[in-house]
């Protein structure tokens, strides 16, 4: 492999794609697609108007009363739940039956919550008891069970991400190579640099432009994210994010070879339905087992190589992942890449000089 | 000096190149003609390397060629071959950067190609915005973008109006002069026009291969004669010819055994002859296998 000529090539490749307004716009909708999204959650997310607050004591009921009509300024209030003990508060509370549970404890008073006292909440509560008691405490049950459903959130939207762009980026690439091959000037390239080189700048260059798209969506996520004060989802995206880009990268350069020899076999831009069909495959099965199936599923789906590229950091972001499934599924995604990448260059060879019909899958397996 | 030897190339059971043995001279513009399906094209294509011989060699100053001599030859394939979407400069830029040039240097010589060809004010253009002759400037020009040490153009002039044929050879003369350049064509007498040496391919097998002038000489010497006011068709009976042609007081003679002297003087003793003159036979008449087909 000559360095320089790959560099040349990865060099043209960029020019010529930042240059194509079909590739901008779709880069553009893709991140306002995030920006949207995170907007989205933001005013679906759970802002209750209403509060359930279970009590046991009567000092405790009518400090929510008296909080309630605090709440009103702002819209909202607070119902009293009447139980007959703590343990049957915290039940509630556990469950999600209430919002949280006000404990009288003789002179001070406890706010109990699952995993977040709601501010909103908190301050009423804390209005309430001024004038009879000098404070409110909070004590958390479950202080570690972070906003699951953001969690799954984030990895839903990352697992969409992966799939958005490999698709976008990987079509491209298959088209690109057959542009190549119909207008014919592969003949020229091939007489001046090995196609092994010519593989390679565009394996490098679409990897580094379906990396920027990847970084410019995720950090304009972020940014909605701070600016909408969705900090729950920013502590989750930043706690994967280096995972998220060893796996992507990985995962396209491996797929990136694939999408080429896709892209040779076809003689024709029409061809290109029938040729891509497999690295299609390769794609769509991983996304919709990982987004329906059961947990051994997507657990066995996060260690196989490439699907791993777009599970298992989604795995990751939703829960704890032993460290040795994590490495193994990069070092698994490591072998993959350089085994596809590998035959990847030798079909490419293969079948991009050939120009005046498509190459079979069992021609390709054949030799 | 690019040679082959014995290069044959078979797809199949059909064979398409049946061993080619092949000399293109340098300095020596040298045409490549025969009719459709006769093997041109993959014989260029294995020059070039992009395409396997089945057998044979090419030979670049006797020796095999290498990739690294490849890579300095000029290709232009026969169906074209440039990015319809790209500026024309831009691509021949990345062309000679792909040839090892630095990029001001590739920028200088495009533009100075473009400029020769009368493209200078276009060379931002997209390929597919430039009228078909001009799309075939700029591949020409990308086939001599790296200074080329040979080259090697597949039916460069099909299509263009004959200034830009001229323009073409211009061009080909000022910039390939010392190189061996081999070009195909399937119009014969243009190739005659144009070229010092020529090969004729029939069915994958050398018809002919030399120069344009020994070739002629190849063929029959033939006359016309006219007489003055009487018909010509009594030259029939003369001995060691063939009359081809008879019309009014012109007749077309050729040789066959006897010499231009002896006849003017056997038509000269029987009748007064207006006009007496040797026929330079176009090559497509003597090889109306391709110049037909």
């Amino acid at each position: 492999m000559n360095t320089q000529t790959v560099k040349i090539v990865a060099e043209q490749e960029i020019r010529t794609r930042l240059r194509q307004k079909s590739f901008l716009i779709s880069a553009l909708v893709l991140v306002l697609a995030a920006v949207g999204g995170v907007v989205a959650m933001y005013f679906l997310q759970d802002r209750a108007q209403e509060y359930d607050v279970a009590v046991v004591d009567t000092s405790a009921a009518a400090v929510v009363e008296k909080a309630s009509t605090v709440l009103e300024a702002d819209d909202a209030k607070a119902n009293v739940e009447q139980v007959s003990s703590l343990d049957e508060a915290e039940g509630l509370v556990e469950d999600g039956s209430v919002d949280a549970a006000l404990v009288d404890q003789g002179g001070t008073f406890q706010l109990v919550a699952d995993s977040e006292v709601d501010p909103q909440l908190a301050a009423a509560v804390s209005i309430a008891v001024q004038d009879q008691i000098v404070a409110v405490d909070q004590r958390l049950l479950d202080p570690n069970a972070d906003e699951s459903g953001e969690r799954e959130g984030v990895a839903f939207i990352m697992v969409l991400l992966f799939f958005g762009v490999a698709v976008t980026f990987g079509m491209m690439i298959a088209q690109g190579v057959t542009v190549e091959k119909e207008s014919r000037v592969v003949e020229i390239l091939a007489a001046a640099i090995p196609l092994r080189d010519l593989l390679w700048g565009k394996v490098i260059a679409n990897t580094l432009l379906a990396l920027g798209q990847v970084v410019v969506t995720v950090v304009a996520a972020v940014v909605t994210m701070w600016a909408t004060g969705l900090t729950g989802l920013l502590d989750v995206v930043t706690g994967v994010a280096w995972w998220y880009v060893a796996f992507f990268v990985l995962g396209f350069v491996a797929l990136a070879g694939v999408w080429a020899v896709a892209g040779s076999m076809a003689a024709r831009q029409q061809d290109l339905s029938a040729t891509t069909t497999p690295v299609m495959i390769m794609l769509f099965v991983p996304y919709f087992a990982s987004t329906l199936g059961n947990d051994t599923i997507v657990n066995v789906l996060s260690l196989v190589p490439i699907s791993s590229a777009m599970v298992m950091p989604a795995r990751l972001a939703v829960e704890s992942v032993p460290l040795w499934q994590t490495l193994t599924a990069l070092g698994l995604n490591v072998v993959a890449t350089v085994v596809l990448v590998r035959l990847a260059a030798k079909a490419y060879e293969m079948t991009v000089m050939r120009t005046e019909r498509v190459t079979g899958f069992k021609e390709l397996l054949r030799r | 000096m690019l040679q082959t030897r014995s290069l044959t190339r078979r797809f199949g059971d059909r064979t398409v190149v049946d061993g080619l043995d092949l000399t293109v001279q340098p300095g020596r513009l040298t045409g490549f003609v025969g009719s459709n399906g006769a093997g041109k094209t993959t014989t260029m294509r294995m020059l070039l390397g992009v395409l396997a011989p089945s057998e044979g060699d090419v030979l670049w100053d006797g020796q095999p060629v290498t990739t690294e001599q490849r890579r300095r030859f000029g290709y232009m394939p026969e169906e074209r071959g440039l990015f319809p979407r790209q500026p024309i400069l831009e691509q021949l830029v990345f062309l000679a950067r792909l040839h090892g040039a630095t990029t001001p240097d590739a920028t200088a010589r495009s533009s100075e190609l473009l400029e020769m060809l009368g493209l200078g004010e276009r060379k931002n253009d997209l390929l597919d915005e430039l009228s078909l002759g001009n799309q075939q400037r700029v591949q020409v020009a990308a086939a001599l973008v790296h200074h080329p040490e040979a080259l090697v153009l597949d039916e460069p002039f099909s299509g263009l109006d004959p200034v830009a044929v001229d323009q073409m050879t211009d061009l080909l003369h000022r910039e390939a002069a010392d190189l061996p350049v081999l070009f195909s064509s399937h119009q014969l007498d243009l190739v005659e026009r144009l070229c010092d040496d020529i090969i004729i391919l029939a069915g994958g097998r050398v018809v002919a291969h030399g120069s344009v002038d020994d070739l002629r000489a190849e063929g029959v010497e033939r006359y016309r004669v006219r007489l003055d006011g009487e018909d010509a068709g009594w030259i029939r009976s003369l001995g060691g010819i063939t009359v081809t042609d008879v019309d009014g007081e012109t007749a077309l003679v050729d040789l066959d055994g006897t010499s231009g002297p002896d006849l003017l003087a056997a038509v000269a003793a029987k009748s007064r002859v207006a006009e007496f003159a040797r026929v330079q036979q176009p090559l497509s008449e003597l090889y109306r296998e391709v110049a037909t087909a």
